[in-house]
């Protein structure tokens, strides 16, 4: 089993560590997996600003350990966004120790270098993530004053109920897809992908500032309940070109009765089952329009319709817009030089 | 109708010289107009990458006049406009310019809107786009089109974003964030239009449609008879009203080839076309093809297919 250790304080460091381990050279700040682990790749560069990101979208062979050492006189924090599909789910191996995160399941996570972080990937598990770097000074210079104080003071409250971790939703997952797939296609890659990973931020820091609320809105769920939540939502967009599980499935896999799980799945997520279900697979149509090399009847088939028409309105129903419409951005009416409209005379 | 003239790139200073004109205070970089003027405020935003944004959420009692007066710098300045509710008069746009020509605004009395104003020096500019690949093509485009005036309706993406940030102003601590975020968005969104605008300007400038039919015409002409020497580029310049220079670099860029090569590689296809056939002697396609002799013929022939035409 592959393990690596490091302390490193921003990725493009990390990514040169892990360019050592593979004995590979990364080219453009792009780390391909060589054949012999595995396969996919990972880039890191930094903001303007000096927040330190990583983009991976990777798969190993065998299962694959990561060990991040505790650097207490550094401080800064990591906010990951990890979407796991396929593998197993279990290691191959040994099972790992009780303090290992076993990336099975999708979680956006926050971490601090306070404290030792250890992570293993089982084998054949593709694990998409985007990883921020930041420090305090970053949170001063981004929010006001008191609100980068309330963040620090609520990491340790959270951490204590174990409650800094974020399930992954609609709005997630599509930024994450977004920064993974489009990076090298969009005419002004750097503003976008610094616009995208500063939205994940925002989303993040504004659930994190909600829980920090006296009054917490799912504070009735249990621990476990949440984890088979976050199970049921995994296998509910997990594959849009076939129809949704019912929720009798649903039910069965998560142990509960329809009608509670369809309370709480509304509770944690906000949406009914199958509203959310439809939300996700329109952002997800729409980050494959976005891609650019799919025809809108094509992205239909993906993610379920054979009837473009009704793909149409749905579309239409959730963004306002028409598929087609999504990249008219200023047509005739447009005006380049020359004089201003009458408007402005 | 109230008019309110100036020429600050400085929105703190704009807002004041505005409140001025208005006889209105500034608190908390904020104003409220009073209601003989309008219903409704506008305020400052400063936000952590260093620009400024003024936003107004307002409806004017009467007609007001904004007339920017040009700066001797140069700054850009960005304008998202949003009429709510029906109106005939005015739309919803996106305004971008530079300062260094004047331009007028009026806002209607009795339209609600939201106007959303950023101004960025050209240094922000350039850093901005500098950064990118494709940047020095958005920026010289902007340097060429002086004064630059683009305008195009706001879509569905801008409303969203606009309204995203009115939604997040309860949420003091993270307000000035989620403002940035959606700005940064506005921009992205503009200049990535803006860039696919200039490469459609590019292909398409050059050639309108009915230069198109005029150049198929000449094409025809070029081609309709090989028996007798093609016109020269006088006489289809004439037939394409056009001037020589013009046609050749049109022909070239609609064709693939120049003028006379386009000529010559059809009279050769069709000779091969002829033999082909069958039909024709050697001699029969010379002369068809105007050629005065048989061994003129078959040295054009070679040096266009590498092989003599009696091995066809």
């Amino acid at each position: 089993m592959p393990e690596l250790y490091y302390t490193d304080n921003n990725y493009v460091d990390f990514v040169n560590t892990c360019a050592r381990m593979f004995n590979a050279k990364p080219a453009n700040g792009c780390l391909t997996v060589p054949e012999n682990y595995g396969s996919g790749h990972m880039v890191a560069f930094t903001l303007t600003g000096g927040i330190s990101v990583l983009v991976a979208d990777v798969a190993f062979k065998d299962d694959f350990f990561w060990q991040r050492n505790a650097t207490p006189n550094h401080q800064f924090f990591i906010l990951q966004v990890n979407e796991i599909t396929g593998g197993k789910g279990v290691p191959a191996q040994k099972q790992p120790s009780p303090d290992t995160h076993l990336a099975q399941q999708s979680v956006v996570q926050l971490g601090s270098s306070f404290t030792t972080s250890k992570l293993l990937l089982p084998a054949q598990t593709r694990m998409r993530t985007v990883k921020l770097i930041f420090e305090k000074q970053h949170l001063i210079n981004l929010l006001v004053q008191d609100a980068a104080e309330k963040f620090v003071a609520g990491y340790f409250s959270l951490l204590a109920q174990k409650n800094n971790n974020d399930a992954i939703d609609a709005g997630y997952r599509s930024l994450l897809y977004e920064i993974i797939v489009q990076n090298s296609t969009h005419p002004l890659k750097n503003m976008f992908l610094q616009n995208r990973v500063l939205l994940l931020l925002e989303r993040f820091l504004l659930n994190f500032m909600e829980k920090l609320q006296p009054v917490e809105k799912a504070a009735h769920l249990k621990e476990e309940e949440i984890s088979r939540l976050i199970k049921v939502e995994a296998l509910l967009v997990s594959d849009f070109a076939v129809p949704p599980p019912t929720i009798e499935q649903l039910a069965k896999i998560s142990a509960m009765s329809p009608t509670k799980l369809k309370k709480d799945f509304k509770t944690m997520y906000g949406l009914p089952v199958y509203e959310y279900y439809q939300k996700n697979r329109m952002y997800r149509a729409k980050a494959l329009l976005q891609e650019e090399i799919y025809a809108i009847k094509q992205v239909g088939t993906m993610v379920g319709y054979t009837n473009l028409g009704h793909f149409a309105a749905s579309f239409k129903k959730e963004f306002g817009i028409l598929p087609s419409e999504l990249f008219n951005v200023g047509r005739a009416d447009a005006l380049v030089g020359g004089r201003p409209p009458a408007d402005f005379e | 109708m109230i008019k309110i003239e100036y020429n600050l790139t400085n929105y703190a200073d704009l807002l004041k010289h505005v409140a001025n004109m208005l006889h209105v205070n500034v608190t908390d970089d904020c104003i409220f107009f009073s209601e003989a003027v309008a219903t409704g405020f506008a305020r400052l935003l400063k936000l952590p990458n260093g620009l400024e944004i003024l936003m107004y959420d307002f409806t004017p009692a009467q007609d007001i006049v904004f007339h920017r007066k040009k700066t001797v710098k140069e700054f850009f300045s960005f304008r998202f406009d949003e009429i709510l509710g029906n109106n005939e008069t005015a739309k919803s746009s996106v305004f971008f310019g530079n300062t260094t020509h004047e331009w007028y605004n009026v806002a209607t009395a009795g339209v609600h809107q939201r106007n959303i104003n950023i101004i960025v020096s050209k240094d922000w500019l350039q850093k901005l786009l500098g950064r990118e690949e494709h940047g020095d093509t958005i920026l010289n485009f902007i340097a060429l089109k002086t004064p630059m005036y683009h305008y195009e309706l706001l879509d569905i993406e801008y409303r969203r974003l606009i309204q995203e940030m009115t939604d997040v102003a309860m949420n003091k601590q993270l307000e000035c964030f989620v403002v940035q975020n959606r700005v940064m968005m506005m921009m992205e969104r503009f200049f990535t239009g803006l860039y696919k605008k200039i490469g459609e300007v590019n292909l398409n400038i050059k050639i309108s449609a009915e230069e198109i039919v005029r150049l198929k015409q000449v094409e025809q002409a070029l081609v309709a008879d090989f028996s007798s020497p093609p016109p020269n580029i006088n006489q289809l310049s004439r037939l394409a009203a056009m001037s020589p220079s013009k046609l050749k670099e049109l022909f070239k860029k609609m064709f693939g080839l120049p003028l006379y090569q386009h000529y010559q590689k059809n009279r050769m296809n069709k000779a091969k076309a002829m033999l082909l056939s069958k039909k024709y002697s050697l001699q029969q396609v010379a002369d068809s093809l105007g050629y005065g002799s048989v061994s003129d013929f078959s040295k054009t022939f070679v040096k266009a297919f590498e092989q003599l035409p009696e091995e066809i």
